[in-house]
């Protein structure tokens, strides 16, 4: 009877950690898109309203308390954290196609917030880095066996 | 000096990708509890790969700040992108992965609409 129902289990429990994993990777990846975006966004506005900045290490650090840099470079912070968890159970090869979706939100977002004109080319552009990040996204999301972490 | 930079971007990115990839890979994070991810942030802060990885990284960000700087974005963003190729190819080489045909047709079609969005 034990065998039995260790073998029933096994594989309800690997169907189990399957879906665990492709729901924790789906979040992180669009957590690592939003922060991404975001910072990048927050810090060159902020720039942009400093004028020209001095390149001494002073003045770059004198630039983090404007408020708009701070939350720029703590979204970074937080791109920089979920990108390295992402890394730790997923493929590079999967991980930087997949988060090139950003490309497409950064262009959205000019269009909603900065209500910039979206062109033809880019247009173009949306729609084959969407088509490429779901060819990408239909892919096993970690294949490597190395380092003694066995996937 | 645009050629410097776009090198220095492109180099320094693939650096730090692959080398974050490699440190965290021995330490998959899977507890995401307040207290589990500040241990998890020490042990991973003293690994080797991802210190290497952190300079890698600095480096790229500087050089891409410097770069948008005398460059305009439509230039300085597809050619970052460019690090999608050295980057798929160790990631099979050093990474062990498996780069199926979806993988490298979807990043081809990534990189060439990144260079139409860039317009």
């Amino acid at each position: 009877m034990r065998g039995t129902s260790a073998q029933a289990e096994g594989p309800l429990c690997a169907t189990k950690q399957t879906n665990d994993l492709a729901a924790r990777t789906r979040l992180f990846t669009v957590l690592t898109i939003l922060s991404n975006v975001a910072g990048n966004s927050f810090l060159t506005k902020g720039m942009q309203q400093l004028g020209s900045v001095g390149n001494t290490p002073l003045a770059l650090i004198e630039a983090l308390f404007h408020p708009l840099v701070a939350l720029g470079v703590a979204l970074l912070i937080v791109w920089t954290l979920t990108h390295m968890a992402l890394l730790s159970w997923a493929d590079l090869s999967y991980v930087m196609p997949v988060t090139a979706m950003g490309y497409v939100v950064t262009a959205f977002a000019a269009r909603v917030f900065l209500g910039e004109n979206v062109s033809i080319a880019r247009w173009t552009g949306i729609v084959l880095v969407t088509a490429g990040v779901t060819l990408v996204g239909r892919t096993a999301s970690s294949t490597s066996v190395i380092e003694g972490n066995p996937r | 000096m645009k050629w410097v930079l776009v090198l220095m971007v492109i180099c320094a990115t693939t650096v730090g990708d692959v080398f974050r990839s490699l440190g965290m890979r021995q330490h998959e994070i899977h507890d995401f509890r307040l207290g589990a991810i500040g241990s998890a942030l020490g042990i991973v802060a003293r690994n080797s790969y991802v210190i290497i990885s952190t300079c890698a990284m600095a480096v790229s960000f500087f050089s891409f700040m410097k770069l948008v700087s005398i460059a305009p974005m439509s230039f300085a963003v597809p050619m970052s992108a460019a690090t999608f190729i050295p980057e798929t190819v160790l990631a099979r080489l050093v990474l062990k992965e498996r780069v199926d045909w979806r993988r490298w047709i979807g990043i081809g079609l990534i990189l060439i609409g990144v260079v139409f969005i860039s317009q």
